[in-house]
C-alpha cells in the first residue's frame, strides 16, 4: 500500500488566487495535461487512463479507462462526452468545491477526454442549485474558447471540440447516468433500459461517456504527472487520492484530500475529532446511499475493497459522521423521506415502497410504532433491494436494513418508551462550530470567512 | 403571446444551441421563469409551441423539476436544508420557524419570499444551511436563519458567507440557469449544426416512447428539421437563412432515401399542406382525410368520417 494520510494533489490549487483565470492558472501547470493529450493519440491516452487504474469517483467505481474503451468508435455518429455534474447525494459536496475553486481543472479534462474518445462535444451537466459552480465553469469555457483551447481547431491541432453547461432542475434522480441523459434530452429524468448501455446509445443514441467531475479532472493530472505518481498512493485496486467531503459531528467539517487506505478514524483525527462529548456512533462511508457502519468499523483503510469487505461501499467519498447523541431511527427517517421524494416513479417498488417505509418509520419515530414493524420494514427492504430499473431503490433501503443490523436493539428500545432512548433533542449547537469554507484545504491561512453570516458586507461578484 | 419579442428570440437562440431541440426544454423552462418568475401555463404552451411537442409533455417535464415553481415565487426564494447532517444541526426548526413567520409557503408581502425545504445542497460542512435564491448561508442559528428572511422580504439580502455573492432576484438567478448569457452561443450553434448534419446523425424519439424516430422532419423546430426542410424546398421559418451550401448538400443526400410518408410528415408539420395558418393547438378542428393520412402515414385506413362524407 502507498503512503497514506491526508495529501495535496487534485486540490493543490485551490487556495492560489484567482486561479479561476485562465493566465494564473495556466502559470500553475495548467493546460499542460492538455499539452500532453495533443501529443498523444487517443488509443495512448486510454491507455494510460486504464493503467493509473483511475475508478470513477461518482460512486460505482468503474475504471474510467475502461468505460472509455467501450465507447464505440465506428458507428459513424458523433460521440459525446458528459460530465456528471448533478451532485446530490446526501453528504457529498466534493464536487462544488472543484468547480468553484478550480474550474479549469474540469475544463482541461473534458477537452481531453474529448480527445482520447474522438468526440465532438461535451456536456457538463451541472445541478441548477449550484449557482456559483456555474458562474466559475461559465468563465473558465468562455476563456478557453478565447484562447483556441475549445471550439474548431483546439490548440492548433486541427480538431473541433465544443463544450457547454448543461443547467439541471433539481432532481436527484438525475446524477444516475441514463436518467441523466433522458434529462440532457429534455425530458423528465427517469432511468432507461440497459443495454444498450450509452457507450453505444446515450445522448441522441450516439456513444457517449458519463464520468463523474472528480474522475475527468483527475485525467490531467494523470498524464502530465504520469502513471507512478498516481499509484503513490492507494493500493494496488484502489489507487490514488481521493476528495473527500467530511461532515456530521466533527470540530472541522470540510473538504479533505486523502490518499486512498487511510483509515477512517484517521480521517476524524483530520477534522479535528468528534464534537466535545460526543463519541462516535455510526457513519456512512460515501452518501447515505451506502449502508452505514458502526464506530467499530472506523479502522478499515478507505479502499473501494476494504470498505466493500466491512460491509458497504466506498460510494462517493461523503463520509458522515454521527454521534452516540444522534437518534438512529430519526436519521434513517429523514434519508428515507429524501429518497420518497426523489424517486422518479417509474418502477413500483421503489414509488410505492419508499411512501410506505416513509410512513413506518415516521410511526415508529413518533412514538407508535408497533414491534411488528420491524419485520414489516425488513420485508418491503426485501421486495424493494434489487426489484428497481436502478440503484436508488437500493440507496433508498441501505440505510434501513444497515441500521437495523447494527442498532435494531436502538428501534426495539425506540418503539418501547415511544421517543429516542436518548431523549435529547436535535443538536443544536452544532452552528457555534467554528467554520471556514474550504475546510482542510485552506488551513494555511484560512480567508477571513465571517461566521455569522448577517455581520458580511455585500461584496457582490466577489469569490471568498 | 405574452412573451416579449427578445424572449422569443433568445428561446429560438437556445433550441439552436442542441443538435436535437427538445434538449433546449430545461433551460427554456429557467428562461420562461427569469420573465414570469415562475412555470404558468402560458409558460408552458409557449415551450411546446416552440418545440412542437404537446403542453402535456412540458407539463409533465415541468412538474417533474423541484426547482420549476408552478406558482410566483416572489423575488426570492429561501431553501432549508432538512437532511439529516444539517437536520441535527437545526435546519428542521429553522423550516418551521420559517413556515409560521410567512403563514404558509408563500408570502407576497414586499419583496415577495418563498420557503422551501430541501434536500442535501452540497454544503454540509456549513450545516444547517440556508439558501437565498441559490447562494449558501450558514451555518446559521435560528435567530440568524430569521434575520435572513427579514432581510429577504425588504428586498436586501446579505452577501452568502460562502461564495461571498449578494443573490440576485428569483428571475435575475433564473437567467444565468437558462444560460443565455454565457457568451457562448456563436460557437454551440455551429456545433450543433454540425453535428446535426452529420453523415449519421443525433436521432431522437418522438413522443415519450422508446422508440427512436431517426428522420429529420421529427424535429421542426431543430437543426435537423432546417435542414430537412431545405432539402425537400417545403416550408419556411425565420432560421432557414443560416443554412449553408453545404447543409443543403448534406441534407439533399439524406432525403434522397426519404420519400413517400416522411415527406407527407414533413408538408404536415410544416403546414404546405394547408394554406391556412394554423390555428392555435387547442383551437385546432378535426383534421381533414388528407391531413390525418399524412399525419399518421396510414394512408390506405380509411378515417371514421369517412362513410358519412361520401
Amino acid at each position: 500500500m502507498g503512503t497514506t494520510g491526508q495529501v495535496s494533489a487534485m486540490s493543490y490549487r485551490y487556495d492560489v488566487p484567482n486561479v479561476g483565470d485562465i493566465d494564473v492558472y495556466e502559470e500553475h501547470d495548467g493546460y499542460e495535461g492538455l499539452r500532453k493529450a495533443l501529443e498523444m493519440e487517443p488509443a495512448e491516452i486510454i491507455e494510460v487512463v486504464k493503467e493509473s487504474g483511475l475508478r470513477g469517483r461518482g460512486g460505482a467505481g468503474f475504471p474510467t479507462g475502461m468505460k472509455w474503451s467501450f465507447v464505440a468508435q465506428d458507428t459513424g455518429k458523433p460521440i459525446y462526452v458528459v460530465c456528471n455534474a448533478d451532485e446530490g447525494e446526501p453528504g457529498t459536496f466534493k464536487d462544488r468545491p472543484l468547480m468553484e475553486y478550480d474550474p479549469h481543472q474540469l475544463v482541461e479534462g473534458m477537452i481531453v477526454a474529448g480527445l482520447a474518445l474522438n468526440a465532438v462535444m461535451g456536456y457538463i451537466y451541472l445541478r441548477g442549485e449550484y449557482a456559483a459552480s456555474g458562474r466559475a465553469l461559465t468563465k473558465a469555457i468562455r476563456q478557453a474558447y478565447d484562447k483556441g483551447y475549445l471550439g474548431a481547431d483546439v490548440m492548433g491541432s486541427g480538431k473541433r471540440y465544443d463544450l457547454a453547461i448543461h443547467r439541471a432542475a433539481g432532481a436527484y434522480i438525475c446524477g444516475e447516468e441514463t436518467a441523466l441523459l433522458d434529462s440532457l434530452e429534455g425530458r423528465r429524468g427517469q432511468p432507461r433500459l440497459r443495454p444498450p448501455f450509452p457507450a453505444t446509445h446515450g445522448v441522441y443514441g450516439c456513444p457517449t461517456t458519463v464520468n463523474n467531475v472528480e474522475s475527468i479532472a483527475a485525467v490531467p493530472f494523470i498524464l502530465r504527472n504520469g502513471v507512478d505518481w498516481w499509484r503513490q498512493w492507494g493500493t494496488e485496486k484502489s489507487p490514488g487520492p481521493k476528495l473527500m467531503s467530511i461532515a456530521g459531528e466533527v470540530q472541522n467539517p470540510g473538504n479533505y484530500e486523502v490518499a486512498l487506505g487511510t483509515t477512517v478514524n484517521e480521517m476524524i483525527e483530520m477534522a479535528g475529532g468528534m464534537l466535545e462529548g460526543r463519541e462516535l456512533k455510526f457513519w456512512c462511508p460515501g452518501g447515505s446511499s451506502t449502508p452505514m457502519l458502526p464506530a467499530d468499523k472506523a479502522d478499515v483503510p478507505y479502499t473501494f475493497e476494504a470498505i466493500q469487505e466491512a460491509g458497504s461501499l466506498l460510494g462517493t467519498g461523503a463520509l458522515m459522521i454521527y454521534s452516540d447523541q444522534t437518534s438512529v431511527v430519526s436519521v434513517v427517517r429523514r434519508w428515507t423521506h429524501f429518497y420518497e421524494h426523489e424517486s422518479c416513479g417509474k418502477c413500483t417498488p421503489c414509488r410505492e415502497g419508499g411512501y410506505w417505509l416513509g410512513q413506518i418509520l415516521t410511526r415508529i419515530d413518533t412514538g407508535m410504532g408497533r414491534m411488528e414493524d420491524l419485520e414489516l420494514l425488513e420485508d418491503l427492504c426485501d421486495n424493494i433491494f434489487g426489484r428497481a430499473f436502478c440503484a436508488l431503490a437500493d440507496g433508498m433501503v441501505s440505510p434501513i436494513t444497515s441500521s437495523l443490523k447494527y442498532f435494531r436493539d436502538e428501534y426495539v428500545e425506540h418503539i418501547r418508551r415511544g421517543a429516542s432512548p436518548y431523549g435529547v433533542e436535535p443538536r443544536r449547537d452544532i452552528a457555534t462550530v467554528e467554520f471556514s469554507s474550504g475546510g482542510g484545504y485552506l488551513a494555511d491561512p484560512p480567508p477571513a470567512t465571517p461566521k455569522h453570516v448577517l455581520e458580511t458586507e455585500p461584496v457582490g461578484g466577489g469569490q471568498a | 403571446m405574452p412573451f416579449p419579442d427578445d424572449t422569443v428570440e433568445e428561446a429560438q437562440r437556445l433550441v439552436r444551441r442542441y443538435p436535437v431541440a427538445r434538449s433546449a426544454l430545461l433551460p427554456l423552462l429557467h428562461l420562461v421563469q427569469s420573465v414570469e418568475g415562475y412555470v404558468s401555463d402560458e409558460g408552458i404552451a409557449f415551450c411546446a409551441d416552440l418545440l412542437a411537442l404537446t403542453k402535456a409533455e412540458v407539463g409533465a417535464v415541468a412538474t417533474f423539476y423541484t426547482m420549476y415553481k408552478r406558482e410566483p415565487v416572489g423575488d426570492y426564494l429561501l431553501s432549508v436544508c432538512t437532511n439529516p447532517t444539517c437536520m441535527i444541526a437545526g435546519g428542521q426548526d429553522i423550516y418551521e420557524a420559517y413556515v409560521e413567520a410567512c403563514g404558509g409557503h408563500v408570502d407576497p408581502e414586499g419583496a415577495g419570499v418563498m420557503v422551501e425545504h430541501a434536500e442535501c445542497l452540497g454544503i454540509c460542512d456549513a450545516a444547517p444551511v440556508v439558501t437565498i435564491n441559490y447562494e449558501n448561508y450558514g451555518p446559521v442559528t435560528k435567530d440568524e436563519a430569521l434575520e435572513l428572511l427579514d432581510k429577504a422580504r425588504k428586498g436586501e439580502p446579505p452577501a452568502s458567507n460562502v461564495s461571498g455573492y449578494t443573490p440576485p432576484t428569483f428571475k435575475q438567478v433564473e437567467r444565468e440557469f437558462s444560460g443565455i448569457e454565457d457568451g457562448t452561443d456563436d460557437y454551440l450553434i455551429e456545433a450543433a449544426r454540425l453535428q446535426a448534419s452529420a453523415a449519421a446523425g443525433p436521432s431522437y424519439r418522438t413522443g415519450e416512447t422508446d422508440i427512436p424516430v431517426t428522420h429529420p422532419g421529427g424535429d421542426p423546430a431543430g437543426h435537423g428539421g432546417e435542414l430537412f426542410r431545405e432539402a425537400s424546398s417545403i416550408g419556411s421559418s425565420p432560421i432557414r437563412q443560416l443554412a449553408t451550401d453545404e447543409d443543403r448538400e448534406i441534407a439533399s443526400e439524406l432525403i434522397d432515401g426519404m420519400r413517400g410518408e416522411a415527406v407527407q410528415m414533413a408538408k404536415h408539420l410544416t403546414g404546405e399542406d394547408d394554406p391556412a395558418p394554423a390555428p392555435p393547438v387547442d383551437e385546432q378542428p378535426e383534421m381533414s382525410d388528407e391531413q390525418v393520412g399524412a399525419a399518421t402515414g396510414e394512408t390506405d385506413v380509411d378515417p371514421p368520417t369517412d362513410d358519412e362524407e361520401a
